[in-house]
């Protein structure tokens, strides 16, 4: 008998007794093309802390008004306060990345998120908002609670991009 | 599993072919999907249970060993046959994985243990208590030390495999999360300090930390062309350092939150997986250029050596 033969062993076939998920990374990737040019969106987003300036869910936001690597904010959301941090900063790409600084799953329900803003020119007065995610559910263990698991996650995060551009497409059409 | 241990103590004189295949786990999904080697195309996928994230290739065996941090799972499959042969409960959150002699080293980064499991009997034969949130694991040439980067603790673990003991600490950078291993030093991505430690083998002892992208995150080397590559995940590079004089030479574009990377000496490619693009760039080694983009499915992951190397131990 050859021996590699040997090495078949029946697919034992275990069943999971919870429906559990990896914890798997979860993206987001959105857009909306706004009637504007690029230098005027961009200087609508650009100041990482003026974020309440047009995100409809952000209450308020402070931060040290620097715009590069390092920087902080502090959103205050319905639920409460995210504090988030700059990684990098790019006027000449028109794109800024930051991620969660603090997991606080009471007032968002991802324990860790980075998320990228980038700009693209459609034409002189039309331009492409790209908003992309990655991130992970409220509670990464085993068996996480309904309201920390990947479709609250996933919820929470789409909804927040969503309202995200679309407040900015109304800041600047209006 | 009697078997399994047969098939063991006999295949274990022989050095096994290098294998012809690597590995990408399709982790939204409930498989790995088998590449070819030589041609790069898909040649079968074999099924898992969900979520498989963690992959080791042992150089010994035709094994493959799969991990599922959410399940408490590992899977062992035929590597060459391409079925699974079977399934382990090993508890907690089994993340990275290395085959070190015939035994299977894992990460479990939710009980700050390094566990060992034999694959013939499939039992766990020690647990080794490490740092925090331990998540990249990789071997020696010998496989003498297993090592373990603790990602919560900023250090490495360095674990002798014939006594199971921890016989060194070592401080690296913010949040390692990924290594590579040449002849002389270990490379170590520090996620959150976006540098890489350089770690002498001999001593044991951090010697340089360099600036690397933003947030590395996967480390491969080439030791042919004495190279070493990082992947910065939110950057969407790879930085190229010419091991011989530790420093960047070039940077190389890739597609969107490149994570795991390895490399194929034998086939002189570089395997970068683009997770957010759910694909793989494969560069030429020697020239650095982008050869080849292969879309390999949304919430890919190969977290470990995904490609089979065929390390000489020289001692």
């Amino acid at each position: 008998m050859k021996l590699s033969t040997l090495f078949i062993i029946p697919f034992l076939v275990i069943s999971m007794g919870a429906k559990a998920h990896g914890p798997t990374p979860k993206k987001a990737d959105k857009s909306i093309i706004i009637n504007a040019s690029i230098d005027k969106v961009w200087a609508v987003i650009k100041n990482f802390d003026d974020i309440s300036n047009w995100h409809p869910d952000v209450i308020s936001s402070i931060g040290d008004g620097k715009n590069e690597s390092g920087s902080e904010r502090r959103i205050t959301l319905e639920s409460g306060v995210l504090e988030e941090g700059l990684d990098y900063f790019s006027d000449a790409d028109h794109e800024y990345n930051y991620r969660l600084k603090t997991e606080n799953t009471d007032v968002f329900p991802v324990s860790s998120y980075t998320t990228g803003i980038q700009l693209i020119a459609e034409d002189d007065i039309n331009t492409k908002v790209k908003w992309k995610s990655r991130y992970y559910r409220g509670d990464t263990g085993n068996t996480p609670p309904k309201r920390l698991n990947d479709e609250a996650a996933v919820k929470a995060m789409n909804s927040f991009i969503e309202n995200g551009l679309q407040g900015l497409k109304e800041t600047l059409e209006k | 599993m009697l078997r399994l241990t047969f098939a063991l103590l006999y295949g274990f004189s022989s050095i096994v072919a290098s294998n012809p295949y690597f590995y990408i786990n399709q982790q939204q999904g409930e498989s790995v999907s088998v590449f070819k080697r030589t041609d790069l195309t898909l040649k079968t996928t074999i099924p898992t249970l969900k979520g498989p994230a963690g992959i080791a290739i042992s150089s010994h065996n035709p094994w493959l060993a799969i991990t599922y941090p959410e399940l408490g799972m590992i899977s062992f499959i035929d590597n060459e046959k391409l079925i699974p042969l079977e399934h382990i409960s090993v508890g907690g959150s089994p993340f990275g994985a290395v085959f070190a002699g015939n035994l299977l080293f894992i990460s479990d980064w939710s009980s700050n243990t390094v566990k060992i499991i034999h694959p013939g009997t499939g039992r766990m034969i020690k647990k080794i208590t490490v740092g925090k949130s331990p998540a990249g694991i990789a071997t020696n040439a010998c496989e003498s030390q297993v090592w373990v980067l603790n990602r919560e603790d900023n250090s490495i673990s360095v674990i002798d495999t014939h006594y199971f003991k921890v016989i060194k600490s070592i401080a690296v950078g913010k949040a390692p999360f990924a290594l590579a291993m040449d002849d002389k030093f270990a490379y170590i991505a520090n996620s959150q300090g976006n540098t890489l430690s350089i770690v002498d083998l001999t001593d044991l002892t951090e010697i340089k930390r360099i600036s690397v992208g933003r947030m590395p995150y996967g480390v491969a080397v080439d030791r042919k062309h004495h190279k070493v590559y990082v992947s910065n995940q939110l950057e969407n590079t790879v930085s190229v350092l010419d091991s011989r004089t530790q420093k960047v030479i070039r940077t190389l574009k890739t597609g969107a939150y490149p994570e795991n990377i390895a490399v194929d000496e034998e086939n002189q490619h570089l395997f970068v997986l683009n997770w957010f693009d759910g694909s793989l760039s494969v560069f030429n080694n020697q020239t650095d250029k982008e050869i080849n983009r292969i879309n390999v499915g949304d919430g890919s992951r190969a977290f470990g050596q995904f490609v089979g190397k065929s390390v000489e131990c020289t001692k």
